[in-house]
């Protein structure tokens, strides 16, 4: 046998002593987290945006309340189309 | 995905990656480190799995895969640490030990490693690596032999790689 095969059998012969029953459960404990992660990460994303929509609330119905009372008014007119959209415009320019 | 699957898998085939992986990384602590991470990759596509490809084929490519990117990932890190050291950031971190056995392989680039250690200890199809590589057998066939010129030369160099790493112990050796 040359020296090439003896070489490639003695990496074909060694047996590991390796403890193959505590790296499973190694693995297994970090599967088991990851699956956790995985199922959790939807999950604070989701309160996230719930509680921003939560607080952003307030704002969103005051929407129009910090406006002068002329401003309001355009606002009114404009949402609830009492005038067209030119004569709105003129109202503006002329303002 | 059934957990009994995967056991069956691990148990079935985790001599096989130590193996593999044990070309590629040389610490035990590294050695650990990389099969795990071949297990947590097969655990994690085992679900996608669809089995047109033999199970085996599919374990090789998982693990010659996630080998080549943790070796990779070591080099630039042990680069970066490099640069540090140099700059006195750091103190200099010499390059982990070889083992006697794993010397010869060492010398040669990740693909070369893989396709000799496919080939001539797994005993695997050429057809088969150029599957698991995903490289035409043409590629294959050339850095097949590449490798073990190179790997000759080396145990002709060195005389003492028989003397196996304490961390192994050889079976009885065959007549």
């Amino acid at each position: 046998m040359d020296q090439y095969s003896y070489y490639i059998r003695s990496l074909k012969q060694e047996t590991p002593k390796v403890n193959f029953d505590s790296l499973y459960w190694k693995i297994k404990e970090s599967c088991g987290e990851k699956k956790n992660a995985s199922i959790s990460r939807p999950l604070v994303g989701l309160v996230i945006v719930t509680l921003l929509f939560l607080l952003s609330l307030p704002l969103l119905m005051n929407r129009g309340g910090s406006l002068s009372e002329e401003g309001r008014t355009i606002a009114y007119v404009f949402q609830n189309d009492e005038i067209s959209d030119h004569a709105a415009a003129d109202f503006i320019l002329n303002d | 995905m059934a957990d009994s699957e995967f056991t069956l898998i691990y148990d079935n085939h985790k001599e096989m990656v130590w193996r593999l992986i044990s070309r590629y990384v040389f610490t035990r602590e590294d050695r650990e480190d990389l099969f795990q991470e071949v297990f947590l990759n097969v655990h994690a596509a085992l679900p996608k799995f669809r089995g047109e490809a033999k199970i085996e084929t599919w374990l090789y490519r998982i693990t010659v895969n996630t080998a080549i990117n943790y070796v990779k990932m070591q080099n630039r890190s042990r680069k970066l640490q490099q640069i540090l050291a140099n700059l006195k950031i750091i103190e200099d971190c010499p390059p982990p030990e070889i083992d006697d056995l794993s010397a010869p392989l060492a010398k040669l680039n990740p693909t070369q490693r893989m396709v000799i250690l496919l080939a001539d200890v797994e005993d695997r199809p050429l057809e088969e690596i150029a599957s698991i590589a995903g490289m035409p057998l043409g590629t294959v066939k050339s850095n097949l032999h590449r490798s073990r010129e190179i790997i000759k030369k080396e145990v002709k160099k060195d005389g003492s790689i028989f003397v196996l790493h304490p961390e192994f112990e050889t079976r009885n050796a065959e007549s």
